[in-house]
């Protein structure tokens, strides 16, 4: 109870050391690293194991590296924005790749587990991008900026590849199992509303609460063969990916805003 | 005269191009000659993961290989040196040659696997069943012929080693039974190593 009421003791000494009567000028460019959590709206499945090889339906801590504002108006501008996934939705993945893989083939075959970074094509690839530009309205309030926005950019969602060459169990008999595509990666158009609620704790700096809502084309394909490696007879079976993504993305921010100088 | 100096200058491409790529600091190796001596015979068991020499003389089918083995022995000879100019050694990447080599005196020229009893009902005792049998390496199956076309090893400093080939049978007999084998490995210089299996219970 005590450590409630110094932390609340401090927070309000904080508050009226920032606070006061002054009149903030409007930012005119405003840079805005944050970090932030992505999370998809639905999910887009076709086969268990190759929804492991594309990040389409990945959810985690998103690093928004990079983030500029400018306004030429006081109210009207546009933002660059850069955001990435964290490399931690690829262990998942590969974990659940690996899970998947055993449950499928182990009764019959030996399968050896992967790493994240084990093949012959590529790692899982899990670092999805997304950057692009947004049209901002400024709202200035003293301390508080409402900026809601709408947002056009790309997202670059990876694709792995994976093969293995699996001993049958009693036998001779080695089968090799590949899950290719023709892609790494590929880029999407995405689109949608956002939002930032910035607090100013002084004429530069501030924080901000960033949401966004953003939708885009699943698109993916995969093709798994099956190739008895005496007969060489192989089964393709073809994977493909369609429908609209939906993703949500909340986050903090932290904002560094330069202003014009009055005269 | 412009013709004469071009004839002489491509007459010392060669030399040249040996001098650009030798090594000064390289020394000559010891160049030393194996001959191919034995032959032993094993069976394997690839039911788990990877083959292993049967710990008793049954075994599935179709898991079912032998393991052949051709010991090497060194002779008294040396090999001449094959060197035009000089010591074919690469001075770019100063890699020398290995001190101590150990070439193949002769060669396999032929392999074949023979059944001593009935294998199945096209292969009665005495046929050869070569093609049976399939060696797996680098993603595929290659007959056993295919080991023959590939060049006898070179040996360095480390010793000669013994040649272990595993022959696995791809294509077994229907039914079960007890089976023997006999592995003829012709050489190069006309001799013939062969040895018999025990008998195995293919189940």
């Amino acid at each position: 109870m005590r450590r409630y009421f110094v932390c609340l003791l401090m927070l309000q000494a904080a508050y009226l050391t920032v606070s006061g009567q002054k009149k903030f000028r409007p930012y005119r460019i405003m840079f805005k690293p944050g970090v932030g959590y992505d999370l998809p709206l639905n999910t887009v499945s076709v086969n268990e194991i190759t929804d492991q090889l594309t990040d389409m339906n990945g959810r985690g801590i998103a690093f928004q590296m990079f983030s500029i504002g400018i306004y030429p108006r006081e109210r009207l501008g546009f933002e660059l924005m850069f955001r990435g996934l964290s490399e931690r939705s690829a262990g998942k993945r590969n974990d659940a790749y690996n899970r998947l893989m055993q449950e499928r083939w182990g009764a019959a075959y030996f399968y050896d587990p992967v790493t994240p970074y084990e093949d012959y094509g590529a790692p899982f690839e899990s670092n999805r991008f997304t950057v692009g530009l947004s049209v901002n309205y400024k709202f200035d309030r003293g301390r508080i900026i409402y900026i809601p926005k709408y947002f056009f950019g790309v997202v670059e969602i990876g694709q792995s590849r994976r093969f293995h060459t699996m001993k049958q169990r009693n036998s001779n008999n080695m089968l090799l199992v590949e899950y290719d595509t023709e892609k790494y990666y590929r880029d999407l158009f995405i689109t949608g509303p956002a939002a930032s609620v910035v607090y100013r704790l002084n004429q530069t700096f501030g924080v901000s609460l960033d949401a966004s809502l953003f939708w885009h084309r699943a698109r993916a394909s995969f093709r798994e063969r099956h190739t008895d490696l005496f007969t060489r007879q192989h089964v393709e079976t073809p994977y493909n990916y369609s429908g609209t993504m939906f993703r949500g993305n909340i986050g903090l921010g932290l904002v560094v805003g330069m202003s014009k100088r009055r005269r | 005269m412009t013709k004469i100096k071009k004839i002489l200058i491509l007459l010392l491409v060669p030399l040249f191009a040996d001098i650009f790529t030798s090594c000064c600091n390289c020394e000559d190796p010891e160049l030393l000659l194996y001959t191919n001596t034995t032959l032993e015979l094993q069976h394997l068991n690839n039911s788990g993961q990877s083959a292993i020499v049967a710990p008793e003389n049954k075994v599935l089918k179709e898991a079912y290989g032998l393991r052949i083995r051709i010991g090497c022995e060194t002779t008294a000879c040396n090999r001449g040196r094959t060197s035009f100019f000089i010591n074919p050694a690469y001075a770019f990447s100063c890699g020398c040659e290995a001190p101590i080599q150990y070439h193949p005196k002769d060669s396999v020229t032929g392999l074949k696997v023979i059944t001593l009893n009935d294998f199945d009902a096209l292969h009665p005792a005495g046929s050869d069943i070569t093609a049976r049998f399939k060696m797996f390496s680098g993603y595929v199956f290659t007959d056993l012929a295919g080991y023959l076309e590939s060049k006898p090893p070179v040996f360095n400093a480390h010793g000669v080693k013994n040649i272990v080939l595993d022959a696995l049978l791809m294509e077994p007999a229907a039914q079960t039974g007890n089976h023997r084998f006999r592995v003829e490995v012709d050489l190069s210089d006309g001799r013939v190593l062969e040895t018999e299996t025990s008998m195995v219970e293919l189940l």
